[in-house]
This record gives structure tokens, C-alpha cells and sequence, in this order.
């Protein structure tokens, strides 16, 4: 456990020059594929400009300014995981990241049966696997 | 005689801006269907066309990945919509429209922070590209393409714009090269709160309607918008209480749905405030439940509500019925 914070703060160190704001993180509704339940998230929204919001294993790392991190309720490769890094700055994100919510339980998930069914379903001739957008 | 002609044009303004509260009524699920279709995480919320098919943000994991996946009503046919690879990691996703024929386009922001929307075809293939002719510090929030593929954006100054501008709605039409075509007035829509409370769930949406108008939806009003960028009506609501955000609007054969969410503490809370679009009269305000869920894919006239339940290993598709 140890190693994967200091990782963490490394990373949060390392993107410190980033100006990543609050409005680059967005509480958006999510369907959670185990429960189909509508649920609100935060999320990085995007690049901003080119700078602030970077992508770290499957969750969502912003800058300093909003730094969060975050794995999603619905993220298919495990349980919600919220690490407010340690910063001044960081009191609204704290905030945000103390909230509970009912479906932050491990998913089991079939990717392999969606990519099947996506195969079979699919209208377009060529069809690639969803793997290479990370899915 | 000069204030009481005053008086009766003020009587009418009020009345015309006073929307009555009306009290919700829990829906009730008339059928459940099975969907043969394996269970996928979504970002945002599902936008439909007219045969009922769903439009996804698939939830890869993440957020600024542009990846739409249609799934029809049938749950037999799909379709993937996806950017070319040049541009699929180098961007990140706005939004995304759907028209009612099901012509479906995305808007994204590149490094530079421009943003540029993507059209495909119908088997999910990019049929073109184009970069917004913008204004600088300015970022996307809302599109809605018309049938005729010009836009609807809605987007806002970034905090990094003049103290002027700075938080202010920027409103135009876009055609499809990405030129301007006139910009819309965005009077009396309001600013973006560039710094909401924590947890504070955004409000707006836009959507096009078989009437071929663009229906935006700010905090309290759904302006409905021609494909000319003239405003044609506004359409005030009341919210059930002042802790829910205006998040969501559907379109069908006159009758809109703009649905509220507030963050309850347990759970997400959702309610659906259905309107004639015409006259703006509330019909009736609706309640999920627990047999439909909370996840509205879909509004019809004539089916009502669509929802989806189901757990790790089932899709439902629940119809609910406006009464």
C-alpha cells in the first residue's frame, strides 16, 4: 500500500505545474453496469486547454488546483477507490471525496460477453475490439 | 386608466412566468422486457432517436474517451462510434447529439483547447471534421445539431478569459465547415458558476425535436431555438424544490420531459417534469421507483417513460406509461 501512495503523491507532485480547475471536474451521472443505477460521479473532464486533467490507470487525475483521485463506481476493473491528495487547496475536494455512495461495491464484470455481443451486433463491416480504447 | 392597464399587463406577466407547483405521482411500470444485451457502464445520460435506439458515452474508463455505442430497441443491433486514432487520444469529450433520424455527432476539445466536432455515418464511420471558429478562452458545454447539420453550441468563457467575460454563456450556430453562422442571444440564460458547491450536479441539456427546434435547457426556462438561431419560445418551470438541478430534456411529438436530480443522501433522486411543448403547460410530474429504477433511457407520447434495470448479468427495459 505504501509504495502505491507514495506513487501517487509522486504523480500529484509531478502534475503540481498543471492548471487543471474546478470546473475540469464534473459530477456527471454514470449507469453502473452491475446495478444499472444512475449515480453521480466526479470526473476529470477532459484536457482543458491542453492542461490540468491527466488519465492514471483507469481513474482520473487532475492537478493540483482539483486534485483528485478517482476511480469510478462503474470502473469494470474494480471497486470506487477516492485518494484526496494532501494540499491547501484541496478542502472542496476532500469534501467531495468524503461523500458515500450505495453503489461503490467491487463489479463483477463480463467484458469479454460485451465484446461478443458487440461482434454480433454490430452494423459496422469492421468492428475492432473496444480493448484498444481501453474498455 | 393608464395604471390599470398597467396593472392587467403585470397581472399577465405574472401569470405567465407564475408555473404552478404540482405534486409528483410514482410511475407505474405496465410491461418489463429482457434485453439480450450484455451489461456496459455509460457516462451521462442516454440519448434517443425516434425508433427508441440508444446512444451511449460508453464508460471505458475514461471520461474524455469519445466512444458513442448505439444499441437499437431490440437489443439485436449495434453500432460503435468511434474517432479516427489520430484524434481518439489527443482529444477529450464534450457532448454529443443525436438527431432524430438518428444522425449522430460529437464535439470534442484538442490540446489546444479548440473544440471540434466529428459527424458519422451511419455504420459509426467519421464522415467529417471540423474545428469551431470560437472565440479564445471559449469551451463547449451543450450541442444539438439540427437535421440540416448545423449546430447548436452552447459553451461558456474559461476562467482563464478576460474578468469581463469571464463564467459567461457563449452561445452561437455552427455550420457544418465549423464557420459561424450567427451567434444566439443568450440574454437572461445566466453565467456558468465556474466554482459550484461541491457535489452540486450541473444543470442543463439540449436536445433536438422532431420539430426540428433545438430545445436548451438552463436552471429555470427550455428556450426552444430554430435552426435559424431565432428563439421561438421560452418556456419556464418551477423545480419540486430548490435543491435539484434542471438536468436533462426529451422531446416527443409535442410533449417535453425535463428531468431534476439532486444528490439525496443515499442515493441519486430524480424527478420528470413532462410539459406541452407548445403552450409550456405542465401535465404532470413523475417519480421513479423502484420497479423502474432511476436510469430513463428514453421518453415517448406514446410509450412513455423507457427505463433500464437489471443487475451484473441482465438488461430490462421498463416501460412506463405518462397517465
Amino acid at each position: 500500500m505504501k509504495p502505491v501512495l507514495t506513487l501517487l503523491l509522486l504523480w500529484g507532485i509531478s502534475a503540481w505545474g498543471q492548471t487543471c480547475s474546478f470546473t475540469d471536474l464534473v459530477f456527471i451521472p454514470t449507469r453502473c453496469p452491475c446495478t444499472k443505477a444512475i449515480t453521480f460521479v466526479n470526473e476529470c473532464q477532459g484536457t482543458s486547454g491542453g492542461q490540468g486533467c491527466e488519465d492514471l490507470a483507469g481513474t482520473n487525475f487532475c492537478g493540483p488546483t482539483c486534485a483528485i483521485l478517482t476511480a469510478t463506481g462503474c470502473n469494470p476493473r474494480g471497486p470506487k477507490m477516492q485518494v484526496p491528495l494532501l494540499s491547501k487547496s484541496l478542502q472542496r475536494d476532500i469534501r467531495v471525496s468524503s461523500a458515500k455512495g450505495p453503489q461503490l461495491a467491487a463489479c463483477e464484470y463480463d467484458s469479454e460477453a460485451f465484446e461478443r455481443w458487440l461482434v454480433k451486433t454490430s452494423t459496422s463491416r469492421h468492428v475492432q475490439p473496444l480493448k484498444s480504447a481501453g474498455y | 386608466m393608464l395604471f390599470a392597464s398597467f396593472t392587467l399587463l403585470l397581472s399577465g406577466l405574472v401569470a405567465q412566468n407564475a408555473v404552478p407547483q404540482i405534486s409528483p405521482r410514482p410511475l407505474k411500470v405496465s410491461s418489463i422486457r429482457k434485453l439480450e444485451v450484455p451489461s456496459f457502464g455509460t457516462f451521462g445520460l442516454t440519448h434517443c432517436d425516434d425508433e427508441l435506439s440508444m446512444y451511449d458515452h460508453l464508460a471505458t474508463g475514461f471520461y474524455k474517451q469519445t466512444v458513442i455505442l448505439r444499441t437499437a430497441l431490440s437489443g439485436n443491433e449495434s453500432t460503435l462510434y468511434k474517432l479516427p486514432d489520430e484524434f481518439a487520444d489527443s482529444t477529450a469529450f464534450t457532448d454529443f447529439s443525436v438527431t432524430p433520424d438518428g444522425k449522430v455527432t460529437a464535439l470534442v476539445e484538442d490540446e489546444k483547447g479548440h473544440s471540434i466536432r466529428f459527424d458519422f455515418d451511419a455504420e459509426g464511420k467519421v464522415s467529417s471534421h471540423s474545428q469551431l471558429e470560437l472565440p479564445d478562452q471559449v469551451a463547449g458545454d451543450k450541442i444539438a445539431v439540427f437535421p440540416n447539420g448545423t449546430m447548436l453550441f452552447s459553451g461558456h468563457y474559461r476562467r482563464g478569459a478576460p474578468p469581463d467575460v469571464k463564467g459567461k454563456r457563449y452561445l452561437g450556430l455552427f455550420q457544418p465547415s465549423g464557420k459561424l453562422l450567427r451567434k444566439v442571444n443568450e440574454s437572461g440564460m445566466g453565467d456558468i458558476d465556474l466554482d459550484p458547491p461541491a457535489q452540486h450536479i450541473p444543470e442543463g441539456a439540449a436536445t433536438i425535436g422532431k420539430d426540428a427546434n433545438a430545445y436548451l435547457l438552463t436552471a429555470d426556462k427550455v428556450y426552444v431555438i430554430s435552426a435559424s438561431g431565432q428563439i421561438q419560445k421560452k418556456i419556464p418551470f418551477t423545480k419540486p424544490d430548490g435543491g435539484f438541478s434542471a438536468m436533462a430534456v426529451q422531446y416527443s411529438e409535442g410533449l417535453m420531459v425535463v428531468s431534476f436530480a439532486k444528490q439525496g443522501k443515499a442515493e441519486a433522486l430524480f424527478q420528470y417534469l413532462v410539459l406541452n411543448a407548445s403552450t409550456g403547460e405542465p401535465l404532470g410530474l413523475y417519480l421513479p421507483t423502484e420497479e423502474t429504477g432511476n436510469d430513463n433511457v428514453c421518453f415517448s407520447r406514446r410509450e412513455g417513460f423507457l427505463f433500464i434495470t437489471g443487475d451484473s448479468n441482465t438488461v430490462n427495459l421498463v416501460t412506463a406509461p405518462i397517465r
